[in-house]
This record gives structure tokens, sequence and C-alpha cells, in this order.
């Protein structure tokens, strides 16, 4: 049996007292790739951000191996990493101190980190940016950025909210191969996509969102077409 | 290319399109903080200010008239002093309104020269006007002679067009520029008390005023834009009357972004946090700024009137700025950034974090030094009671912020609110008489002894 990596169980969320998500139940599994998908305002970011701890949850759990997120919320943080919609630097630190800080907040060993800085900065063409601080960077460099800092540590779990959304062909080509790597090596990824295409390509499970609410889930090739706001 | 005159006119329409929402703002923000009773108490403290200002000039009308061979023999300083201003406020306010909005009209078939050329005749027109008018008051109130006031203003009128032009030019400029500018014409002043002849420092002002403005190089025209969309929108009064934080993509004036910041990659882990801090302050120094000279108006100046207030107002004074600082740690891990997902280093963060928060604290603790010195305290008196403040603001501010970081990261942990608020009773107490300071140390050490005697009092339990 396939042990999971991600467990959401009947995950609620609040905002200013209006029931957003409802009763969210999936698991994501060691070297899986599970799509959130689902119409503009189903709560897919809210939900991403319910379980990277960024939005209380009114109720319900989330569980990263054996971590709870309520419980063991320190360990759960080291569980995982994120890569949001829009990437969020400290504007006091160059491309190379978010590394730094990465490594530093996930224990990443020196030289297995001088390695991965040197393999996802060729890969995702940053060598010359190392030193740059990220309001000199385009929306597309410093997405980049962010993608790295988040490849960088050994997790269990990796959240993406809109991967391939501001990286250039090549840069998703990358990304890609990246996610499929990381993959065989047993990570596995929740990540929110609008690219109805990349599902097939890129997906193991899907769960769809409509209005809060689960409204179907199951493998990539059960999945026929994304539900409408109003239907 | 436009005609100029339909430039204007375009221009204009764009301006007076950008003030009718600039008055919707300033009424939905006016609607959302309006008191009436605020209202009221502050027209009746206007109109006491009035008797208060009608008083004052009473008593200011012979002074001035007695010290007028004075204000005459310094009329000439007039022009340095405004060009002085000018490359003071050329760090961080570039004179002409030329915001966001007129940046794209440029971008279409109207010239930028010429919006800049209204711009620069029209501040020059109203600053002109204004002064005329100070001058009639002025004229009107004060018992100056009609040919003193007529030299003050024609110098003043004759000082306006070089220092927007200055300023204007010198604002683009880099810092080395701008610092050799404010040096070269604010040492003219000095000069001019010594005994300088007038002719010769008009000469060397006309002459850096020359080279600044025949320096070559496009404004910064993005920096421009951005400092002054701020500057329109008065965003500062907007954010503040709303308590809505506006964000600003960077900081301005002192505040600013440094792009010549240290590159170095080896940096440890405690200088990455350092660093994080010292942008966060940036973005909170609206609180700081606010913060700490209130604190020091709290300890220094309400005892200066009634010394006993001190045994008061010093704990209420570290009391908040306790809680500011914690305030102010704690939304750094609450605002959306990269620590939202990244696991928080607790001993780096807290360690760069305290670093700051006790330099911050110093003025507070000369406001203190320098109340009980005005009060004539003995020196072994207040300095003891500055080491026993410093002990405990060193110790409790260290315990609330791991305490503010154990909520963050969701910890259980037992706050000890009996001893903190019997610690600031102590600090009261010592503060009204330095003897009890000793209590400081012991009830800091409590804890300690307590957790040493526990294990032997199980242990002897046993043998009960």
């Amino acid at each position: 049996m396939e042990k999971a990596a991600l467990v959401v169980n009947r995950c609620c969320v609040d905002i200013r007292k209006e029931r957003i998500l409802t009763d969210i139940d999936f698991q994501v599994n060691q070297g899986e790739i599970l799509a959130l998908v689902g119409h503009n305002g189903a709560g897919k970011s809210t939900l991403i951000k319910a379980m990277i701890g960024a939005r209380e949850k009114a109720s319900g759990t989330c569980k990263i191996g054996d971590y709870d997120q309520d419980k063991q919320y320190k360990e759960y943080k080291r569980s995982f990493t994120n890569i949001p919609e829009e990437p969020v630097l400290f504007s006091e630190l160059t491309v190379f101190h978010h590394f730094k800080l990465y490594q530093k907040s996930y224990n990443i060993e020196e030289g297995l980190f001088n390695e991965r800085v040197e393999y996802y900065t060729g890969a995702f063409e940053l060598t010359d940016k190392m030193n740059s601080f990220p309001e000199s960077l385009s929306k597309g460099m410093r997405q980049k950025v962010q993608t790295i800092c988040a490849l960088l540590p050994d997790v269990p779990i990796i959240f993406i909210d809109e991967p391939f959304m501001g990286l250039d062909v090549y840069a998703g080509a990358t990304l890609e191969q990246v996610l499929k790597d990381k993959r065989r090596e047993g990570v596995g990824f929740v990540l929110t996509t609008h690219q109805l295409e990349k599902l097939s390509t890129l997906a193991d499970q899907y769960v769809m969102l409509s209005n809060g609410k689960v409204s179907s889930k199951g493998t990539v090739s059960d999945f026929t077409q994304l539900d409408r706001r109003f239907t | 290319m436009m005609a100029i005159s339909d430039s204007i006119s375009v221009y204009r329409w764009l301006r007076r399109k950008r003030h009718e929402k600039k008055k919707t703002l300033y009424k939905q923000s006016w609607q959302l903080v309006v008191d009436p009773v605020v209202l009221f108490y502050s027209a009746l403290f206007v109109i006491f200010c009035f008797f208060i200002g009608y008083d004052w000039l009473k008593q200011l009308l012979p002074l001035v008239q007695a010290r007028e061979g004075f204000v005459e023999r310094y009329v000439l300083i007039l022009p340095f002093i405004i060009g002085f201003n000018a490359t003071l406020q050329a760090w961080t306010d570039p004179c002409l309104r030329f915001t966001t909005s007129e940046l794209l009209l440029s971008l279409l078939p109207h010239s930028r020269q010429s919006i800049v050329k209204y711009l620069i005749i029209e501040k020059i027109a109203v600053q002109s006007i204004i002064t005329l008018c100070i001058a009639l008051f002025v004229g009107i109130l004060m018992p100056f002679t009609p040919s003193d006031l007529l030299l003050w203003t024609l110098l003043y009128l004759s000082s306006i067009p070089l220092s927007v032009l200055v300023q204007w030019k010198l604002f683009s400029q880099n810092r080395w520029m701008k610092a050799l500018a404010f040096l070269f014409i604010g040492g003219l002043i000095p000069l001019f008390f010594v005994g300088t002849t007038p002719l010769i420092l008009y000469s060397l002002l006309l002459l850096a005023v020359l080279l600044i403005l025949f320096k070559k190089g496009e404004p910064s025209w993005d920096r421009v834009a951005e400092v002054n969309d701020a500057r329109v929108w008065n965003m500062w009064i907007v954010s503040q009357m709303t308590n809505v934080q506006v964000k600003s993509g960077r900081r301005f004036g002192a505040t600013q972004n440094d792009s010549e910041k240290d590159r170095n990659p080896d940096l440890s882990v405690q200088k990455l946090y350092e660093r994080i801090w010292i942008g966060h302050f940036r973005r909170s120094s609206n609180y700081i700024c606010q913060t700490i000279p209130v604190l020091m108006v709290i300890t220094a100046v309400v005892p200066w009137q009634v010394n006993w207030m001190l045994v008061f107002t010093l704990p209420l004074a570290v009391l908040i700025y306790q809680e500011v600082a914690t305030g102010i740690f704690a939304d750094l891990f609450q605002q959306e950034n990269a620590f939202q997902s990244l696991p928080i280093d607790e001993r780096n963060s807290v360690s760069s974090y305290l670093r700051w928060v006790y330099i911050g604290f110093l003025p507070i603790l000369m406001a203190f030094v320098g109340v009980q010195w005005a009060l004539g305290e003995p020196i072994v008196v207040w300095v003891i009671q500055l080491l026993g403040i410093s002990l405990w603001v060193y110790h409790d501010m260290k315990k609330v912020i791991h305490e503010r970081l154990k909520i963050i990261l969701k910890e259980n942990f037992f706050r000890n609110e009996w001893m903190r608020g019997l610690g600031f009773l102590i600090l009261a107490a010592g503060i009204y008489h330095p003897s009890f300071m000793i209590f400081l140390p012991l009830l800091l050490l409590y804890p300690n002894l307590r957790a040493r005697l526990k294990p032997q009092r199980e242990m002897k339990k046993p043998s009960v």
C-alpha cells in the first residue's frame, strides 16, 4: 500500500464568518502529483493557504506524514515547501541570500546545497543573477527564484499555486522535468492549475473544487471537464 | 506631436479629473474617521490658539521693532537659505508634481518637455503669489518699513525659480552630487556670518546653481513619478486616517531601499535575519517614529512638570514599548511573505530582533536620565534606577518576544502573568526609592532557584 504524504481530513475554512471551504477530504501519496482544479473563486488558493498554515482552519485536520498541523506545527512546517502564485521575496536579500536562508531553515547540508544551487540556477538560467536583489528582477525571474528556493530542501510535500504562471516556455519545461524527477524520488505535490492540458501530462490525481466543496476527485484519466461557477 | 496649447489643455483636464478623484477619496476617508465630538473640541482648540496667538503677537511686535536693524543687516542671506533648503529637499522631493499620469500622458503624442515647462511655470507662479500674500499679511501685522519688506519680497521672489530648478535637477542626481551641492551651498551660510563679501558669495552661489542646471543627464522619470504618486495622493494621510496600510513598492527619502547594499554571499543566518528586520523596520517606520518620541515625552516631559509622576510614567513607557516591539515582531510572521511557509529559525530570529529592540530603547533611557538630571536627583540614585530598568527590560523583553514566537508557532507555554505584574510593581517602587530595585534581580532569579529546589523536595518525599 502506498504511504500517504499528505492527508487533508474534513477541512473547513471561514473568512469573515462566511464558510469558504466545506469538508475538504483528500490524500496525496508519496511520489504522486495531485492537481487542484476548479473555476475562479472555487477556493483552490484558500485551500493551499490553509494547508501551509497561512490561513486558520475552522475545523478539520491536515497531516504531513505523522505531523499534525495543529499539534506539531513546527515539524509540519519543516515538512513542506511552497511556491505561491505571486513570488514573495525579501527586498533586503539577494537571490543567493534567499537560497542561503532556505538552506539554514531546512538544515540542508553545505555540499548538497551548493550542488543543488548550481544545478537549478543553471537549469533556470539564473547563474548571472545570484547577487541581484529582487527589485532588479523581472516577475518571471522572481518566480524562478521562488521555485528554486522550494526545490532546494528534501521535503515530502511541495505545494505549488499555478506553477507555470509567469515562466517562459524553457523554464516551464525545466520545471515540468524537475517535478517528474522529484516525483520519482517519492516527493508528493499539490498544485493548482487552470492549464487543463497539463493535467493529463503531469498529474496522477485530481480534486475538483466547486464553490468551496469537492465536486469530484479521482485519477486524472477519470477527469472529464471543469465545473462552471453557475450550473 | 501635438501643439503645446493642446497638450496643456489635455493635461489640465487630466488634473481636474485627478482632483475629483482625490476629493472623493478624502471624503470617504473623512466619513470613516470623523467624530463630531472631536471636531467640536478641535474647533474650540483652534479658537483658543487664535487668542493665544494674538497675545503672543502683541508681545512680539515691540521685539521685532527693536530688532529691525538686525533683520535689515541679514536680508542678503535669504537666497543662500532658500538654495540650501532646495539642496536638502532634493534628497526626497523632486519639487515638480510629475506623476505616473503625467508620464503616461507624455507617452501619447504630448511633449514631456512642455508638460515639465508648464509645471515649472505654474509652480513659480503659485509660490510667487503665496509669497506676495504673506508679504502683504506681514506688512499689515508687523512694524517693518515698506522698503525692507519690498527688499525681502524681491529677494525671495527672485530665488524661487532657482530653487525650483535646482531641486528638480538635483533630485535625479546621485547621492554624491547631492551631498556636494548640499555642503557647498550650505557652507556659504557660515561664510556670510563671518563677514565674507556678499558679492563673492553670490558669485559662488550662481556658479553652483549653473553647474547643477547644466549638468547633463535626464531626470529619473520612474523615480520622480513614483515619489510624486505617493505625495500627490497623500497616501500617508489617507493611510493614517483610514488605518489601512497602503502598500508602496518602495519607500522614499530616508527609508528608501539602498541599491548599493552589501551583496556579500557569505552572510550568516543571523545577518540574514538582521537584514530582514531592517526591511521590516522600514515598513513599520510609522509606528516606530511615533512610539519612541511619544514614550520619551511620557518619560521626560510629564515628570518634569510633576516629578512623582515618574513612578507611573516610566513603567508605563516600558510596558508600551514592549507591547509595540512584540507587535512589530509578530507582524513579520503574520504578513504575506516567505515566512508563511518558511520554517522560522527561532534562535536567530529572536536574537537579531532583540539587538535592535534594545538599541531602540536607548532614547527612552536617555530621556529618563535627562529628566532625573533636570530634577536634580543624585547620580547614585539614577544610576541604580538605570541599572534596574535595563535589567528588567533586558529580561522581560526577551521573555515576551519568546512567548510571542511560541504563539506564532502554535506552541503551548505557561505565561507567568503575576510575575510580570510584580516586576512592573517593583520597577515603579524602584523609581520611588532606588533601594527597591534590589528585588528585581531576586525576582528574576526566583524561577531558577525554584527549579533547583523542586527536585530536592521531590527526592525527600519517599523518605517521608
